[in-house]
């Protein structure tokens, strides 16, 4: 079988893809126990997504000659959207196969793991064992058990306890070979009182005739007692791109998670963010900015699951459909019996830049809980021709007058966001989207 | 600029969504001359205003309108607006995560033309002088484009653009409503400073107060659609001594809004 070539996907597959990286036997077995959870769960079902019409079983794997190549076997470009590793660690995914690493002294000392997941796996099978699939269990759903079966991109990081390490860690994934879904999983640990940054980019570009590439993310972050732990997400890829997505963060007692996500592009998308607030005190804030430009649906759900005792969350997500985009915001505030003292908000905000241009904004307060605060704000609205009006009356030209008043609208987000380099980014982006 | 400025309306007619608001409008302002056009509510001061500055809302139906010889219907607002007509606006829109010197500076830079924008150091120092001018806070340059303002900052804020982008012709539509009088001395000031010949000031108001402070050289009351009477700042007396009413006894308008007639 050459390169690229297509094959479909069944449980001989799933057990030669385990074979040819070398997994453990618990590994494979693991991924099997997925397989069959697959095809035994029904199809899940998002209102307003048009998405799940899609068949994941027609999902193509690299035949055994493309695995072999890896990432080393082909042209290993920076990724665009990530401005390339320059001297940060960074773990550089070129489609499937295993990443090219880069590590710097702060994950390479002070007892920091940074390895292809296949090869954590082996080398460190207790940890990987018990923290894979405890927080996205792969029979979630028919798509965590299709991913559990079949990731293909795997990085595992851990931070021992103790450890802080300040430089961000760089996960970027080049997805431009449509023959080949991309399968990213991600697991990191982050023991007691340890803290991580996590900047993760998903990119690629539109290939000439092709198909288009179809992708499948599952990153789980477990987060012990005191541990801090940021994660920034940007993902811009082609409108012939399909993606599905759950990154989800447990924290332990006292623990933070925060999240700066950025959604750009065309691509057909579904994803989700969260954390579960599992320890007394813990908490976690997103800040999302959603731009889509062509024929983008973007379906994204943030989920904060209050469980523990005085936990705090805080969303804010920001949208602008341009073009003829879809968004849709799903905001799920999740208060479980016993969180007392919960405090969480949320705060959605939708703009509709063209008249083919459609977004959804839905809150969720889900409560079981007396002794909580707990508040939502939602808006959708199209952009005002008086404002428009009012800044072209001083000289400013009607496109960039829109370009302004769309930064206006996402930088109250954009700002608050605390990793500089990824700020940037996505003022960049969001600028390059808006001048087409 | 050597030549003066000149602003030029030939019977003009504005409708706002089907409704004819304007009926023939003559108007001729120049440079270091100041035009006060008066009257009571309702009778299309501030759609003149509008339809001048090119509001989406308001169509021209009828006749004809030239900036310094250019026809002025033809241009897009905002090219209008960098060729030196400047309206400062009764409602000035908020525009959140915008910040006003940021606004000001691409406004200006769009004003100056590419290859020509103004040095950032230098930008800042006229922004500040200008706003000491105008009593305002320095802090008003880094809030957003008249986010949460007062209805007196706002005025403020449209004199201080005006001061800024330096034009040709400004029509101030009803600038002084809704200031009170240290607020509407402060306006004036600033609107005065800035006359010469490089400047025509078109003045919408219906209170005389504003032309105390700001004295007119002509005076021109609408009713109808129309200008019914023009004369020199002793009308703007005269109306202020005796009201509207015996204009429209003279002229046998009974009703002096345009829905009256069409």
């Amino acid at each position: 079988m050459t390169v690229g070539q297509a094959m479909r996907v069944d449980r001989a597959a799933v057990e030669r893809w385990a074979q040819e990286r070398k997994e453990p036997r618990w590994l494979r077995e693991w991924r099997l126990a997925s397989w069959e959870a697959y095809e035994r769960l029904p199809a899940p079902k998002l209102e307003r997504s048009d998405l799940v019409k899609r068949g994941f079983g027609e999902v193509r794997l690299p035949s055994s000659a493309a695995a072999a190549a890896g990432p080393d076997g082909g042209d290993r470009k920076g990724p665009e959207v990530a401005g390339g590793a320059n001297g940060q660690s960074a773990a550089v995914f070129s489609g499937a196969g295993a990443p090219a690493l880069e590590l710097q002294g702060s994950f390479t000392n002070r007892g920091v793991y940074v390895a292809d997941l296949s090869t954590a796996a082996r080398e460190r099978e207790n940890v990987v064992r018990q923290a894979l699939g405890s927080v996205v269990s792969p029979g979630e759903n028919k798509w965590t058990a299709l991913q559990s079966a079949l990731w293909n991109a795997g990085l595992f990081i851990h931070v021992p306890a103790g450890v802080r390490v300040k430089m961000p860690f760089l996960a970027a994934y080049r997805m431009d070979e449509p023959e080949m879904p991309v399968f990213p999983r991600l697991l990191v640990v982050v023991e007691d009182g340890a803290s991580l940054t996590l900047v993760e980019t998903w990119s690629g570009s539109d290939v000439e005739g092709s198909p288009g590439v179809t992708a499948a993310g599952i990153a789980e972050c477990l987060v012990g007692a005191g541990g801090e732990v940021r994660v920034a997400t940007l993902q811009d890829l082609p409108g012939t791109a399909t993606g599905f997505v759950i990154r989800r963060a447990r924290a332990d007692q006292d623990a933070r998670v925060d999240w700066a996500i950025g959604e750009m592009g065309e691509a057909r998308l579904v994803a989700e963010y969260g954390t579960e607030l599992a320890g007394p005190g813990s908490g976690s804030d997103a800040k999302v900015v959603a731009l889509g430009t062509g024929r983008a649906h973007f379906d994204l759900t943030l989920r904060m699951v209050h469980r523990g005792r005085f936990t705090q969350s805080d969303i804010l997500a920001r949208g602008v459909a341009l073009d003829r985009s879809d968004l849709v915001f799903r905001a799920v505030t999740v208060i479980e019996k016993g969180a007392v003292g919960t405090d969480g908000h949320q705060a959605e905000g939708l703009l509709m830049l063209s008249p083919g241009a459609r977004a959804n904004a839905i809150p969720m307060l889900l409560i079981d809980e007396n002794d909580v605060k707990a508040d939502h704000a939602a808006s959708v609205g199209k952009i005002n021709p008086e404002q428009i009006y009012y800044l072209m009356s001083r000289g400013i030209a009607e496109e960039e007058a829109k370009r302004l008043i769309v930064r206006g609208f996402l930088d109250p987000v954009i700002d608050r966001i605390p990793l500089v380099g990824v700020k940037e980014q996505m003022e960049r982006l969001v600028e390059r989207k808006m001048s087409r | 600029m050597a030549n003066r400025p000149w602003l030029k309306v030939e019977q003009l007619h504005v409708s706002v969504e089907g409704t004819d608001i304007l009926k023939g409008v003559d108007l001729e302002v120049r440079g270091g001359e100041v035009h006060a056009i008066m009257g009571p509510n309702g009778t299309g001061k501030s759609t003149l205003a509008s339809a001048l500055m090119g509001h989406p809302k308001y169509e021209v139906t009828e006749g004809r309108a030239w900036l310094d010889g250019e026809d002025l219907l033809a241009m897009k607002v905002d090219e209008r607006a960098r060729k030196g007509l400047f309206l400062a606006m009764q409602y000035p829109s908020e525009v959140p995560g915008v910040s006003n010197a940021n606004f000001l500076r691409l406004a200006l830079n769009a004003r100056r033309g590419e290859g020509n924008e103004i040095p950032v150091l230098q930008f800042h120092r006229q922004l500040q002088k200008q706003m000491a001018a105008l009593d305002m806070d320095p802090s008003f340059a880094e809030r957003y484009l008249n986010e949460g303002f007062s209805g007196g900052e706002k005025k403020r804020n449209e004199i201080l653009q005006m001061a800024m982008l330096k034009p040709r012709i400004a029509i101030l539509d009803e600038i002084d409503s809704g200031l009170d009088i240290d607020a509407l001395k402060v306006v004036a000031k600033g609107v005065n400073d800035l006359r010469g010949p490089e400047l025509g000031v078109l003045i919408i108001t219906h209170y005389q107060r504003l032309l105390q402070y700001i004295i007119p050289d002509r005076v021109h009351v609408m009713m109808q659609g129309r200008i019914v009477r023009s004369g020199g700042r002793e009308l703007a007396e005269e109306l202020e001594a005796r009201g509207y009413d015996w204009l429209k006894q003279e002229l046998g308008i009974e009703d002096h809004t345009v829905a009256s007639q069409s």
